[in-house]
């Protein structure tokens, strides 16, 4: 195992093996808030020594801001073993906390337990052959899936994010991935290339809901592959698998899963300590519409996230948010932010907005004024001048189009 | 609609996707010009291409899947 590569990163020239990774770990001597953008190896070796020496860990997407938020950093001495690398990890008791859309001052931020995070990694010899294509930031939930899953049975990490599509490719072939975990969003600019891999046997895809024909799409380009889906929720972390659209719920978890008025709700043992203890009731409401097919084995088919929320490619967007940071401008007088459904990102945010007499404001000023302040995928991209904004009976604006 | 008109409504939706984002175009466009490799587009960009080409043509033109050429969006187009 020790000349075994741990973690491939053609993009920044890093290829490191087992023995190399937890030589970096031990010479790890601070942690605090770790961020993305900066270097995902470094990102990886601080997680590892915080998690040998139960130290809690803050993970970032995107670059630092120097906001007064940033934890201080805490000085430590990992003495890690690559023998005991994964008991290690696993056996934790450090509290790891990630943002949901680290971008803007007011993310929301949860803390999760090796428990949630380790809940769906399977170990065994079955496994000791894969070969990770990571596509996920590693300070996302669904990133940090793929590492931990790797981890524990000794595999290697390919990453493909950062790679133009014929590196990527390359990498796919010369590397003999077998498990990819994306967005189908990821899965539908892949199959556009036209070029199938017969290496990949797995394929994981959440987020957001992967339809059918998108199954279809990606089973040319697979030929090989097993398709499942997963659903898991920054607050929950993974829960359920589905094979195409339908989640069936498992045995063990019949009495922490309910429908809830045609609402997903999961019990308080199955969250994310950091919200665990917030909510006083049982069930955690999470806001997401099922259809159910069937009572026994529960068995339900997501209709769509969160109603008000917008999901482009997997990341979820407050349309409050983006409309609170649109009204605070110079020259717009209200503004109405939804999402219209769309072929590529699944949703793409759109906005109408009324402007100030006498403002001439365009659409190149307001995607200059929110690119400093929110992620790309937050602008709104379809942006129509109105003279007032429609609102409903009760006053409220619409989120539809 | 003619062949060098799908052209026409092709490149004018792409100058808005690049425009609207604040860049420009670097490189003429034909019916090989590549959406991701030659014009640098992202799904974000891609997901704009669409919602301009729907608005000027009907139709949705990755509804069947994303191609990856000018020449096959205008393929999509010609198939309404």
């Amino acid at each position: 195992m020790n000349d075994k590569p741990f973690f491939v990163d053609r993009s920044s020239g890093i290829q490191k093996t087992y023995a190399e990774f937890v030589q970096d770990v031990n010479a790890v001597q601070f942690v605090g808030s770790v961020y993305s953008a900066e270097d995902q190896y470094v990102l990886l070796t601080s997680l590892v020594a915080a998690l040998c020496c139960d130290q809690d860990i803050a993970l970032h997407q995107g670059a630092s801001k120097g906001s007064k938020n940033d934890r201080a950093m805490q000085s430590l001495k990992p003495n890690l073993k690559q023998s005991a690398l994964w008991d290690t990890i696993s056996t934790s008791k450090s509290k790891v906390g990630m943002s949901t859309s680290g971008t803007t001052g007011r993310a929301k931020f949860i803390q999760h337990r090796m428990e949630t995070l380790t809940r769906t990694i399977r170990c065994s010899l079955h496994h000791q052959g894969d070969v990770w294509g990571l596509t996920y930031d590693l300070a996302s939930f669904a990133g940090l899936q793929v590492v931990l899953q790797a981890l524990c049975n000794s595999n290697t990490i390919v990453r493909l994010a950062s790679l133009e599509s014929s590196a990527m490719h390359d990498e796919i072939r010369t590397l003999g991935i077998t498990h990819i975990s994306a967005t189908p969003t990821w899965l539908r600019l892949f199959c556009s290339d036209g070029i199938s891999h017969a290496s990949v046997s797995h394929i994981t895809t959440g987020g957001e809901i992967a339809d059918r024909a998108l199954i279809d799409q990606a089973h040319a380009r697979f030929p090989n592959a097993t398709f499942r889906n997963i659903y898991a929720s920054t607050e929950s972390g993974s829960v359920l698998l589905s094979d195409g659209d339908l989640f069936r719920v498992p045995l063990n978890l019949t009495d922490k899963v309910r429908v809830e008025n045609g609402i997903l709700a999961i019990h308080r043992s199955l969250l994310a300590e950091s919200i665990r203890g917030h909510d006083a009731s049982e069930f955690y409401v999470t806001g997401d519409c099922v259809e159910v097919l069937s009572k026994e084995p529960l068995t339900i088919r997501f209709a769509a996230r969160r109603n008000d929320w917008i999901n482009v490619g997997g990341n979820k967007v407050n349309p409050y948010e983006i409309e609170r940071l649109l009204v605070s401008m110079v020259g717009i007088a209200d503004a109405r932010v939804f999402g219209r459904t769309n072929s590529v990102t699944g949703n793409i945010v759109c906005c109408e907005i009324v402007r100030s007499a006498g403002a001439a404001i365009k659409h190149a000023d307001i995607r200059i004024a929110l690119e400093k302040l929110v992620a790309s995928y937050m602008i709104p991209r379809v942006i129509e001048f109105v003279d007032a904004i429609d609102k409903t009976p009760t006053g409220k604006k619409s989120r539809s189009e | 609609m003619s062949e060098t008109m799908e052209l026409r409504v092709v490149s004018e939706a792409i100058d808005e996707v690049l425009d609207e984002s604040g860049r420009k175009r670097t490189c003429d466009i034909t019916t090989a010009t590549r959406l991701r490799a030659d014009l640098d587009f992202d799904s974000l960009d891609l997901a704009v291409l669409t919602v301009k080409l729907e608005a000027k043509t009907g139709v949705d033109v990755f509804a069947r899947g994303i191609v990856s050429t000018v020449g096959e969006l205008m393929c999509r187009i010609d198939e309404r």
